[in-house]
């Protein structure tokens, strides 16, 4: 029987070949020295969730300057596989207080791969993100991730005033290598 | 399910989980060197049960733009189950009435967490991304952490509220409850 760590047990038991797909994955990518060792991997690393993020500051608000972008790699060079999002916008006036999702409705994102295909199709934060703390927005389906494959984060500013931070916070899988 | 060396043996709170990773967090628990019944585990049945703790650490008065580091070792040198994490920001002037939702302060304060061994578990970002801030949902991750005893983490909070400012991180955590 083939290897499955613990931590994608439940998507075996509804799924075997996407649990498989997954493992695959993250066990097979070459940036692990026992990709090719199949035999190894239920006495390698663990898988390890961990929360990665990307940063917007002093995001404008001039009409037709609005945007700002970013082009990462949210696993660094290696396969990972993306569980949810989350996300907060801090305005430019220092607030004592603020709910997490309050302003995400006037933040527009797009996500897209470098070779051109989106990913996220423009539209605001608040339906495509989850912006309630302790409840990220969990995707139907765990996405599989290829390190290297770099993405572009847009942002569009319509609140109308310079925001100082937009943070992305995304909830991901990676193999827990030491490296 | 798979077969093991330890046998079908599964702990009582593992149950809800599915049976392969039920019996891998039993498994972290009893095949632990802290478990005196780890080398016989026909006994882990009627051995040390799992017990479920809550642990918390506090960042008081933390003075507005200031950062504070801790070393937290969870359960003290042995394995451990971390099922979810939960944090509130605690002003330290009350309004008044002094009122204060759990979340409504948890994107003005940074939070950190490295292992020793370097690994970044959570990239510095306000905890409303990473932490549970909402009364009643802690953040659960896809599925339960297996940490490693004496691998600690080096958390950093970091308060950009504006003002003093106290910060707890709660983590809900099984461990095998050997009596000592």
């Amino acid at each position: 029987m083939a290897f499955i760590p613990p931590e994608f047990a439940g998507y075996a038991e509804k799924d075997p070949g996407f649990a498989l797909a997954m493992t695959k994955h993250l066990y097979g990518d070459p940036s692990y020295p026992g990709a090719n060792r199949p035999e190894l991997w239920a006495d390698g690393p663990k898988v390890q969730f961990v929360n990665r993020n990307l940063t917007f500051t002093d995001v404008p608000a001039t009409p037709g300057a609005n945007t700002s972008e970013q082009v990462h790699d949210l696993g660094g060079g290696r396969n990972y596989i993306l569980f949810g999002r989350s996300v907060t916008v801090l305005g430019s006036t220092a607030r004592t207080a603020q709910l997490p999702n309050q302003d995400t409705d006037f933040i527009n994102y797009q996500e897209e791969v470098l070779f051109g295909r989106a990913i996220v199709e423009e539209g605001p934060l608040s339906i495509v993100f989850g912006s309630t703390p302790a409840f990220p927005y969990a995707l139907f389906r765990p996405e599989l991730g290829f390190g290297g494959m770099l993405r572009r984060y847009t942002l569009e500013n319509n609140t109308g005033t310079v925001v100082s931070s937009v943070i992305l916070g995304f909830q991901l899988a990676l193999l827990d290598t030491g490296r | 399910m798979a077969e093991s060396k330890f046998g079908q043996f599964i702990a009582q709170p593992f149950r809800i989980y599915p049976p392969d990773l039920a019996r891998a967090l039993t498994e972290w628990l009893y095949d632990d060197p802290s478990n005196p019944v780890r080398d016989d585990p026909k006994l882990w049945e009627k051995g040390p049960q799992v017990q479920s703790v809550n642990r918390t650490l506090q960042f008081g008065s933390l003075s507005s733009g200031a950062s504070s580091t801790q070393r937290l070792s969870i359960v003290g040198g042995r394995n451990a189950v971390v099922v979810s994490r939960s944090a509130v920001v605690i002003p330290a002037e009350l309004g008044s009435p002094p009122v204060v939702l759990p979340n409504e302060r948890s994107s003005f304060v940074n939070v950190e967490v490295k292992r020793t061994d370097g690994f970044a578990e959570v990239e510095d970002q306000p905890m409303s991304l990473a932490w549970g801030t909402m009364p009643g949902i802690p953040y659960q991750p896809p599925a339960p952490a297996r940490w490693t005893a004496n691998v600690d983490r080096v958390i950093k909070v970091t308060n950009n509220t504006g003002a003093t400012a106290s910060v707890y991180l709660s983590w809900l955590v099984y461990i095998l409850d050997t009596g000592r």
